[in-house]
């Protein structure tokens, strides 16, 4: 036995195939984000489904306090009575009005409930998990009736007593979890923010169906309290009136499709007809400087 | 913004990856059929002895030894590939380099020597885990041999 003459030519593309290697990165990227997206649609839905079935003091034990999330300085005492009372009796009107056949009572107990004025300069009105609402104390200054501050405060209660605050942290919240754990931490960064920040349950983001669900349980809530609902669309007009403010800009990017809820009111008024006379807010509510 | 500038970083990384990467590859390719070429009379088996009429040749170990980092846009293919199974690519190509480097070094060892050939070839593959925390990693490749020189050389 002697030696070859050399080593031979090894065919190129067998131990390493000549693929250009975009290609298989397209590929991968593409299968795997569809993946993610329906992943995320699934979670998303299912979250819609379960939410309504999460006990609500599961809800409260895992809701952060709204005082430690909105910093702002305490609001005028005496307004903020004022506040709490007029939602309350508001609060013990939406118990007339059944959720989706069930009684309101059973959802979310109005013992529960937390009201509060944050001493905030744009105008706006948050519900978060565990019933906490707030409305900031420049939001008074755009309604100019206890019926328009009525309509914003039933729409904050609507939104709890349909459950919508543990739907859209838990969707949040379940997507969340489920991409960090397929993908590794660093992906919970990239949808911003990790789990323990507080900042996704304040201003948790409700959609347009949301909304509108949360407008028309509203009205209902004014119809049992007041009898009639004139007055509901006055936060809306005042604050569409100048459609190119700040405060508009921000208020629209926290609430979807506010054109299409006007309406909404609008047509809930045209079709209860004239109603009776709107009440004056309380004074303790009143803006001290009026509007200019 | 934050979330977007991290986007920003990430897609920077993978295409200095994708770029320099994919350039040091076939620059490395065509350097090691040019340098196979080359070495081809240098002949390398993996049997354990040599031939009978080489049995009063010198004995001598040659080895060759290399390291190659891979690149990011290798480790985030081979993540996402991580995700579906399947055939690692990108990384395919990456050892057949070291694994070729490496016996093209240890052919040149043997070359300066005079050698006539290299019996007994082995491979080590290891991994360098110092930065492989951050998803990159390096891997070694050595390869050794004995070199057979003619005894009047």
């Amino acid at each position: 036995m002697s030696l070859p003459d050399g080593n031979p030519r090894i065919p190129e593309g067998i131990n390493a195939r000549n693929d250009h290697p975009l290609r298989e990165f397209l590929i991968l990227a593409a299968g795997i984000s569809g993946a993610l997206v329906a992943l995320v649609l699934v979670l998303g839905l299912t979250a819609k489904l379960i939410a309504p079935y999460i006990p609500f003091s599961w809800e409260l034990s895992a809701a952060p306090s709204m005082q430690d999330l909105l910093a702002g300085d305490d609001a005028d005492p005496g307004a903020a009575r004022a506040l709490s009372a007029l939602s309350n009796s508001l609060l013990q009107s939406s118990l007339k009005v059944p959720v989706n056949g069930k009684d309101p009572k059973d959802v979310a107990p109005p013992e529960h409930f937390r009201f509060s004025l944050v001493k905030l300069d744009y105008p706006n009105a948050f519900a978060t998990l565990g019933a906490q609402i707030a409305v900031t104390e420049a939001l008074l200054q755009h309604v100019s009736s206890e019926n328009g501050l009525a309509m914003v405060l039933a729409h904050e209660i609507a939104h709890v007593q349909l459950r919508h605050p543990i739907e859209a942290a838990g969707r949040g919240i379940v997507v969340q979890i489920a991409l960090a754990a397929l993908l590794g931490d660093s992906s919970a960064n990239l949808l911003g923010g990790s789990l323990s920040t507080g900042s996704m349950l304040t201003l948790l983001s409700f959609n347009r169906d949301m909304e509108l669900q949360a407008d028309r349980r509203a009205l209902d809530i004014l119809r049992a309290h007041y009898g009639h609902v004139g007055g509901a669309d006055e936060f809306f007009l005042d604050m569409a009136a100048d459609p190119h403010s700040a405060d508009w800009l921000e208020f629209a990017q926290t609430h979807p499709s506010s054109k299409r809820r006007l309406q909404l009111i609008r047509q809930a008024i045209r079709e209860d007809g004239p109603g009776d006379a709107t009440v004056a807010l309380p004074e303790a509510l009143q803006p001290n400087q009026p509007l200019q | 913004m934050e979330a977007l500038l991290q986007l920003a970083i990430f897609f920077t990384l993978l295409a200095l990856g994708y770029l320099f990467g994919r350039r040091a590859e076939s620059k490395h390719y065509k350097s090691i059929r040019e340098r196979e070429e080359q070495l081809r009379y240098l002949v390398v088996l993996n049997q354990r002895f040599p031939p009978p009429d080489m049995l009063s040749h010198r004995t001598d170990m040659v080895t060759g030894n290399v390291v190659i980092s891979v690149d990011y846009f290798k480790t985030v293919v081979a993540g996402l590939r991580n995700l579906v199974g399947g055939n690692l690519n990108s990384y395919e190509s990456l050892l057949d380099r070291a694994r070729r480097e490496a016996i093209l070094r240890m052919q040149e060892q043997a070359a300066l020597r005079g050698a006539e050939a290299v019996i007994n070839l082995k491979f080590e593959t290891s991994r360098i885990a110092g930065n492989s925390a951050k998803g990159i990693g390096s891997v070694e490749v050595l390869a050794y041999g004995t070199a057979l020189t003619h005894p009047d050389k």
